[in-house]
């Protein structure tokens, strides 16, 4: 589908963009939507954009630079409330509150806006009391629920609202996102594919100073692997990730993670599917020292200790089993 | 701000519901013969009509019109009372929000009280398996001993969490699953009502994804009209809704049977730059495939609700597929789709899944054609695990087994390729088995150097281990050079280890389900004790 | 009056309760002054308060009590109020009507049996007894009640739809009846119910169906299972209940396995295994042919998509399909 250009803060998703705004223009605007998605693919920021259009008076709403949009954009707008979990957990209160405010007019604007981010995290009976005013909204209010996927929030809830799957945003439009804040084109690219399409967190990912930094000392890490069957150095190693954060050290796995998976792809003939493309040529030499077996495993082994890393486990213990079955060119 | 479309089209009478003629057809004897019961149990899967019949039933109890074959009219004061949604006398509750037994006992109270306009008091109480057990114990003291005036009404699509004695005091009706086709009705009838047009195919396909759900189906209308369009074509319902396109499953699963794990790679690439949720792909490639093994297995009669054109794509691809890949296959991606933490590199666990899954083995079966056909009834099998459809029946004589092994020969080059053994496949290329004598398969090599290739014990094994999957029976293999052979020679120039494992145990092996876990960690079967 | 309703045959016992309650209302408005019932513990001074009065504008009052007769079987404090009792009941007044339901039966050596005897003799009390014959009668009470119950409501059941329907509800006369109702209101009356329709309108049928899967899924028949499975969830039965049904179908081929083994006669293991006598040699044929391995591994694959159904692992539909299809298939 080929959409028009729009001037909504968000990067890619033109598609939503223009159903959204379709909507709006022919005075067919829902109580309620459901935004769904993975992490960082832009649901709360589409969800920013999505009021500050219902809001913004001018003709090239939203405008970005009217009073209107600006509040909406700080988080300042009487109009427009942002509810997320407090620690990791959507409370009743929290939606009592939402109810109680979605039951009166709009303090200036001609809609009320409530945006609920998370809703996979909410807690049941949050989920049970956000069903009645779904089912008799007041008018003038707009509700946009925000979830990682449809399938893990209530049916019923799911059933009250009109539903956006927000896909991941093609390569080329983030690269030029990317581009426009500075990124060089050769980066761009590498972020755009690490972060499978997800604009929040290629913009992590580029705000972050270290990352480069992190990603070089991955490759190392991989490439003394390959060239080594030390046992001991993989002891050391794992002594080292163990030092880390959980939430650092999940991102550190991740890298190799992304390293060891585009040698599998190397080695599978697909060259062009690397998401490191600026290091073609240690990916190629990897691929020539490793089996195909032997990376395709620990490539599982990493994905398994991934969804570990926040449990309650010997993490050291872990990462040294990891590490101890890290390829070298001699394993088959 | 519209109503919802699936609120405008409730139905309002019993002819207007749909697919559950059984229950109507009961419900409407009974209010002619006034043979209404005090407490009422629907059941079945969520959307097919239960709360709607609830409110119909409801209205029709109460209606003021002469005529008991008439009601509910939806004009007399009542009916409207009830539409508008303020018939005090109608209690509507839903269980999930108030499963206190302090809610029920209050209502229970309230129970005794005579209505105060109408004929019946009638309680709805949806999602009723959600009711704490104390609150069932207060809701059987009224059904013991029901007033006269009232009637209770329990909707649930869990009917198993009911306790029995609750159970045994409602007349139960089981709503059935919507067919797509009466979906697809409706959805062109509630089009037509509102001046507006669809393809065909985009009907079937949204009363397909409904899964016998009316109301997700009007809901998927609903989201499909809102966003304007001229004409709701196939191709919008499967942009809005995410859905992956027919065809791109279908070509994607074509590549599976190719097995290729580069292939593989490439495919999702190609999903990538199309905007695919990888996840939600996943999902639908989950149903996919389950579909194909439905269709292998049960025929196209199982899958009675399958829009025409895909129907032919998938049996092609169920004659291609083993059930057991299907099963396996399933079962991988589904880990794949079914991981719900947010952050998870989806991408990366498909290709990983996909590229495990299209390098396990070939099963002999999937030489075989579709359709397995059942072990006969009546035989006893054995006490160990009794022999699987997929494993071929042992060869009656040595020329029926090097009959059969010249026919595979291909596939058993094959099997190291796709193993990437490549080494071992090339060496094979080179052979060709001549004789079978008991236990021993023959082979002849045209280069010396194919025959070491071969004979390596661990090599030896692994061919060995094939040649015996392929013809269903324990062989060892014996390597000769085409100079050097004459018929009839029965030494051997290889050497194997140990005496070969018992068939029942090396299917055992072979099939463990941790085995193949460890296998696919990079394990290899050292030996078969 | 005296009259004891005692019996675990719940639905009888209520009918006759509701019948004797009918005939003491009288004028509908005015009877239920004179219907007591009474609860929890009693003693006979209570007892006596609302017998001994004369009724209000009606012929008489009846009381009702309920499983007071069995918590009187003992010794203690009890003795004292069995005696009051055993005094005040043949004092009782003609206008009163005592009921006693009790839902297990008085037995013989019940301290209060003389005196109840003794006014049985002479007129003034009924005992009745409210229990399903025993197990080798049973199937043919059913058909033969059923039956006739059918008849009284004004239809016929055809043969095989009167014992697809009694099989499949057992003994159950609640539910019996419910589902009688049921087919006359929707037949009418006069009309004649067949096998198909109890197929379509007694929701219990399912389990009939699920049977047959399971006959289908031991002699590997994977297109026979997968169609009965696809009818049954096409039906509106929900996955969790037919995975519910498969462990119970299982359980009971394992415990028959068992005491084959152990060579008890299969006219015993009905009443070992609490499982309806004419279900055995069906079952015994089968579990005979399904070893331990199946049995066992069936039973942990049941648990394991429970499980993961639970944690929403797996669609539902999609995990009862894979785990019939494997259980076809894999050896």
């Amino acid at each position: 589908m080929n959409s028009p250009p729009h001037s909504w803060p968000v990067i890619g998703h033109a598609w939503a963009i223009h159903l959204l705004a379709q909507a709006l223009n022919s005075g067919r605007v829902a109580h309620a939507y459901l935004f769904t998605g993975p992490e960082g693919i832009g649901k709360t920021t589409l969800a920013r954009a999505f009021a500050q259009a219902l809001l913004c008076r001018e003709d090239t709403a939203p405008c970005q630079v009217c009073s209107t949009c600006r509040r909406v954009q700080a988080g300042h707008h009487p109009d427009v409330w942002v509810v997320e979990p407090e620690r990791g957990l959507l409370r009743v209160e929290q939606v009592r509150e939402v109810v109680r405010e979605a039951s009166r007019r709009p303090v200036e604007a001609t809609y009320r806006v409530f945006i609920l981010t998370h809703l996979e995290q909410a807690h049941p009976a949050a989920a049970n009391a956000l069903l009645k005013t779904l089912e008799e909204p007041s008018p003038r209010t707009v509700l946009v629920l925000t979830a990682s996927a449809q399938d893990v929030i209530l049916p019923t809830l799911v059933s009250r609202c009109q539903t956006l799957a927000l896909r991941p945003v093609p390569e080329a439009t983030l690269v030029q996102a990317l581009g426009e804040r500075g990124v060089d084109p050769t980066r761009a690219r590498v972020l755009a594919r690490l972060s499978g399409g997800r604009p929040g967190h290629a913009l992590r990912m580029m705000e972050d100073a270290h990352f480069w930094q992190r990603r070089d000392e991955a490759f190392n890490l991989v490439r003394t692997f390959a060239e080594s069957s030390s046992r001991w150095i993989r002891l050391e190693a794992a002594e080292q990730y163990a030092r880390q954060e959980p939430e650092t050290l999940a991102e550190a796995l991740e890298l190799l993670l992304s390293i060891y998976r585009d040698v599998l792809v190397w080695q599978a003939g697909q060259s062009d599917a690397i998401r490191h493309v600026d290091k073609e040529a240690e990916i190629a030499q990897l691929a020539d020292l490793l089996s195909q077996e032997a990376v395709r495993t620990m490539a599982q082994r990493i994905a398994h200790v991934l969804g570990q890393v926040r449990t309650p486990i010997n993490v050291r213990l872990a990462l040294d089993v990891l590490f101890l079955h890290a390829p070298s060119a001699k394993t088959p | 701000m519209a109503q919802a479309l699936y609120r405008k089209y409730r139905s309002q009478t019993f002819e207007e519901v749909i697919g559950q003629e059984h229950v109507t057809t009961t419900l409407r004897n009974a209010l002619r013969e006034g043979r209404i019961a005090h407490a009422y149990l629907f059941s079945g899967p969520r959307g097919t009509g239960k709360t709607s019949t609830a409110r119909i039933l409801a209205k029709a109890v109460n209606c003021l019109h002469p005529d008991p074959a008439q009601r509910p009219d939806n004009s007399c004061p009542i009916c409207v009372a009830v539409n508008e949604g303020r018939l005090v006398d109608l209690v509507e509750m839903d269980a999930a929000s108030h499963t206190s037994v302090d809610h029920i006992r209050e209502l229970i109270e309230r129970v005794s009280v005579a209505p105060a306009e109408a004929r019946y008091k009638v309680y709805v109480i949806d999602e009723a398996h959600m009711l704490s057990n104390a609150a069932f114990n207060a809701l059987l003291k009224t059904l013991e001993e029901p007033p006269p005036h009232v009637i209770f009404i329990l909707a649930t699509t869990e009917p198993h969490k009911i306790p029995e004695t609750v159970l045994s005091r409602c007349q139960r009706f089981d709503f059935r699953r919507i067919a797509a086709h009466r979906i697809v009705e409706h959805l062109a009838h509630i089009l037509a009502q509102e001046g507006r047009d669809a393809e065909r195919a985009a009907l079937e396909h949204i009363a397909f994804a409904a899964e016998g759900c009316m109301r997700d189906a009007v809901s998927l209308l609903d989201q499909l009209l809102s966003f304007g369009g001229e004409r709701i074509t196939l191709e919008q319902v499967e942009s809005v809704l995410g859905m992956v396109p027919a065809a791109t499953l279908a070509r994607f699963v074509d590549a599976m049977m190719a097995r290729d794990p580069g292939q593989m790679i490439a495919q999702v690439q190609e999903l990538i730059t199309q905007g695919t949720d990888l996840r939600q792909f996943s999902q639908q490639l989950v149903r996919y495939l389950r579909d194909v093994l439905l269709v292998r297995v049960g025929g196209r009669e199982v899958l009675p609700d399958l829009p025409a054109e895909r129907a032919a794509v998938l049996e092609r691809q169920a004659q291609g597929l083993s059930p057991a890949f299907l099963v396996q296959a399933i079962k991988r991606l589904n880990a794949v789709a079914s991981e719900v933490r947010s952050g998870v590199d989806v991408q990366l666990a498909l290709e990983l899944a996909l590229v495990e899954v299209v390098s396990a083995s070939r099963t002999a079966e999937e030489q075989q054609p579709a359709v397995a056909s059942a072990s006969s009834a009546g035989q006893a099998p054995a006490e160990t695990p009794a022999e699987a459809v997929t494993a071929p029946t042992p060869p009656a004589g040595d020329a029926e087994a090097l009959e059969r092994l010249r026919r595979q020969w291909k596939q058993v080059i094959q099997w190291f390729r796709e193993h990437r053994r490549f080494k071992i496949q090339a060496a094979l290329g080179s052979a060709r088995p001549v004789q079978v004598m008991g236990d021993q398969v023959e082979l002849v090599f045209k280069n010396q150097f194919s025959l070491d290739m071969v004979q390596r014990p661990e090599n030896l094994r692994q061919v060995e281990l094939v040649i015996s999957q392929v013809l269903g029976s324990t062989y060892k293999v014996a390597c000769f050079l085409e100079a050097d052979y004459q018929p009839g020679q029965t030494t051997s120039t290889g050497a194997t280890a140990a005496p070969p494992p018992s068939k029942s145990r090396m299917s055992e092996v072979l099939e463990d389900d941790l085995v193949q876990e460890a296998v696919k960690r990079g394990g290899r079967i050292i030996n078969i004790q | 009056m005296i009259t004891v309703l005692h019996g675990d045959e719940e639905f009888s016992r209520s009918e006759a309760l509701v019948a004797i309650r009918r005939e003491a209302m009288g004028e509908p408005g005015v009877g239920d002054l004179n219907v007591h019932v009474l609860e929890g513990p009693v003693d006979v001074p209570a007892l006596q308060a609302l017998a001994d009065p004369p009724p209000f504008l009606g012929d008489r009052r009846v009381i009702i009590l309920y499983d007071w007769l069995s918590q009187l079987k003992g010794g203690g404090e009890g003795v004292a109020v069995r005696d009051a009792l055993a005094a005040y009941l043949p004092r009782v007044p003609e206008t009163s009507h005592v009921v006693f339901v009790e839902s297990t039966l008085v037995p013989e050596n019940h301290p209060l049996m003389p005196v109840l005897s003794r006014l049985v003799q002479e007129g003034r009390a009924e005992l009745r007894a409210f229990t399903l014959p025993p197990p080798r009668e049973r199937r043919d009470f059913l058909l033969r009640w059923t039956r006739d119950r059918a008849r009284g409501l004004g239809i016929e059941l055809e043969p095989q739809a009167l014992t697809f329907l009694v099989d499949i509800l057992g003994p159950n006369l609640r539910l019996l009846y419910q589902e009688l109702v049921k087919l006359r209101t929707y037949a009418g009356e006069g009309g004649v119910i067949t096998r198909a329709d109890v197929e379509h309108l007694v929701p219990y049928t399912r389990e009939a169906r699920v049977f047959d899967l399971i006959v289908a899924m031991g002699q590997r028949n994977a297109r026979t299972a997968l169609q009965l499975l696809q009818g049954t969830l096409a039906g509106g039965q929900h996955p969790l209940q037919v995975l519910a049904l498969l462990a119970r179908q299982y359980r009971i081929y394992i415990g028959l396995k068992e005491l084959d083994a152990q060579g008890v006669p299969p006219e015993e293991m009905a009443g070992r295994l609490g499982i309806p006598p004419w279900t055995v040699r069906r079952d015994l044929r089968v579990a005979r042919r399904l070893s331990w391995m199946y049995l066992e591994r069936t039973m942990e694959q049941l648990h394991l998509l429970d499980e993961h159904i639970k944690q929403g692992r797996i669609d539902p539909v999609l995990g009862i399909q894979l785990l019939v299809l494997h259980l076809c298939l894999r050896s």
